[in-house]
């Protein structure tokens, strides 16, 4: 499973360097002007070079715009009746096409049962990330490899509905359950690497994965929530998580 | 505002786009739970032999099989929880989910059927316990005494107080030595 993931991680990093290439090639060439005089090979190429790094220079400034958006995986784990799910918006600052400090809202929810027994777990709670993208492609093309950082923080109460009451089997004596209310909160980080290409004139798409470690987290003393909203399941002390994007320039 | 569609750029990306939801919808069905369906938990009880050294401190940590049969009663519900036990070097009780005391009386016979008792009053408190909705609440409970009597019995000593389904050792006893 490793390999294969990492098979199709390095397709797609070679995808986006040759759609990189093929976006410089066409366009540049046709931009060269016809010259009275004898023109050698080099002229032209300077030629090329100084028109393009012009029109770069030109189009990038220190505020280089914002975007707005929003996480498609989550309204599909919706629309698919997942047990657990978000809904999650993005806003982000572009700095010089290559830094791009942003924030995400959410809302966090899951409403599981087990698999054997009947006991559920719900939870429903906002969270929020700060943090900043950095951008590795040098060319302004509106291809982007980046990776950055999150902080995030989700406070939320918890529920366990047991089905079936706690029965001692020797002392005896039986007790009727209820988890519910449980108060909690979880602070953590993110590393996260994504590509994003832009479609249309203000709207990209991209994907990122990221590992999630918890920095701190409160639970209940009974046990801790099957699920975090913005972190994730629990099931370890790190997890893994994605997003894909679909984002418009303002 | 016209769009543009860069076509030159939309297919390979969006080709990683479509494998990252393929990846995500394959890291979240994963659901690993690991735990017992059994809700009772046991507490560990390890057989040492007490001996002193010169000072006469209790020297700690020699294991031993005890050859005496053992049969240990829960004192309330009458109910025996480990019957004629041989050789053995440890037993594993069940703890009572909703008392804060619990007594065990340890029967000890030899080979010549001379009998002794002892009894064991563990102290405890207890706390409800949940790993996955896929799993049985369990009752945990931490030790906070324990008292005995002193028939067979030299010294218990709480090594670990939290009773969990961990299978640690909780207590150790420690039988007086001939020498």
């Amino acid at each position: 499973m490793a390999s294969r993931t990492f098979r199709y991680i390095s397709a797609l990093l070679l995808s986006l360097a040759i759609s990189i290439a093929d976006a410089q090639t066409p366009a540049d060439t046709t931009a060269v002007e016809p010259s009275d005089s004898i023109v050698t090979v080099g002229d032209l190429v300077n030629s090329i070079a100084d028109k393009v790094k012009g029109k770069h220079e030109k189009k990038i400034h220190f505020i280089n715009g914002a975007a707005v958006g929003a996480d498609i995986v989550g309204w599909g784990m919706k629309a698919l009746g997942s047990d657990w799910r978000h809904m999650e918006v993005l806003g982000r600052i572009n700095i010089l096409d290559r830094y791009f400090p942003i924030a995400e809202l959410g809302i966090g929810e899951a409403n599981h049962e087990g698999r054997d027994l009947e006991n559920r777990f719900k939870v429903r709670a906002p969270y929020f990330r700060v943090g900043a993208d950095y951008n590795f492609n040098k060319k302004h093309n509106g291809n982007r490899m980046t990776g950055g950082l999150r902080y995030g923080f989700s406070k939320y109460n918890y529920d366990l509905f047991v089905a079936e009451p706690l029965t001692d089997p020797i002392w005896g004596g039986s007790e009727e359950l209820d988890l519910t209310g449980r108060d909690g909160r979880c602070h953590w980080l993110e590393v996260v690497f994504g590509l994003e290409t832009r479609v249309w004139t203000i709207v990209h798409l991209g994907w990122d994965i990221r590992i999630k470690a918890k920095l701190s987290q409160k639970k209940a003393p009974e046990g801790q929530p099957w699920y975090i909203p913005g972190y994730g399941k629990t099931d370890g002390s790190t997890c893994w998580g994605g997003s894909f994007k679909l984002l418009f320039d303002i | 505002m016209s769009f543009k569609l860069t076509s030159h750029s939309l297919s390979p990306s969006l080709a990683g786009v479509l494998w990252l939801c393929v990846c995500c919808l394959l890291f979240a069905s994963c659901d690993n739970v690991s735990c017992p369906l059994n809700n009772t938990v046991e507490s560990v009880y390890g057989f040492y032999a007490a001996n002193y050294d010169d000072a006469g401190d209790l020297i700690t940590g020699r294991a031993v099989s005890v050859g005496d049969t053992i049969t240990v009663t829960a004192l309330g519900p009458d109910t025996v929880l480990a019957n004629k036990l041989v050789n053995k070097n440890s037993v594993s009780l069940p703890v009572s989910f909703f008392n804060d005391e619990d007594v065990f009386v340890f029967r000890f016979a030899d080979q010549e059927q001379r009998i002794a008792h002892d009894t064991i009053r563990v102290t405890k408190t207890n706390l409800r316990h949940w790993d996955d909705p896929s799993c049985p609440v369990h009752m945990w409970h931490t030790i906070t005494s324990v008292r005995y009597t002193h028939n067979l019995i030299d010294t218990l000593i709480i090594t670990n107080p939290t009773v969990n389904y961990d299978g640690l050792e909780n207590i150790q006893i420690y039988f007086r030595t001939a020498s």
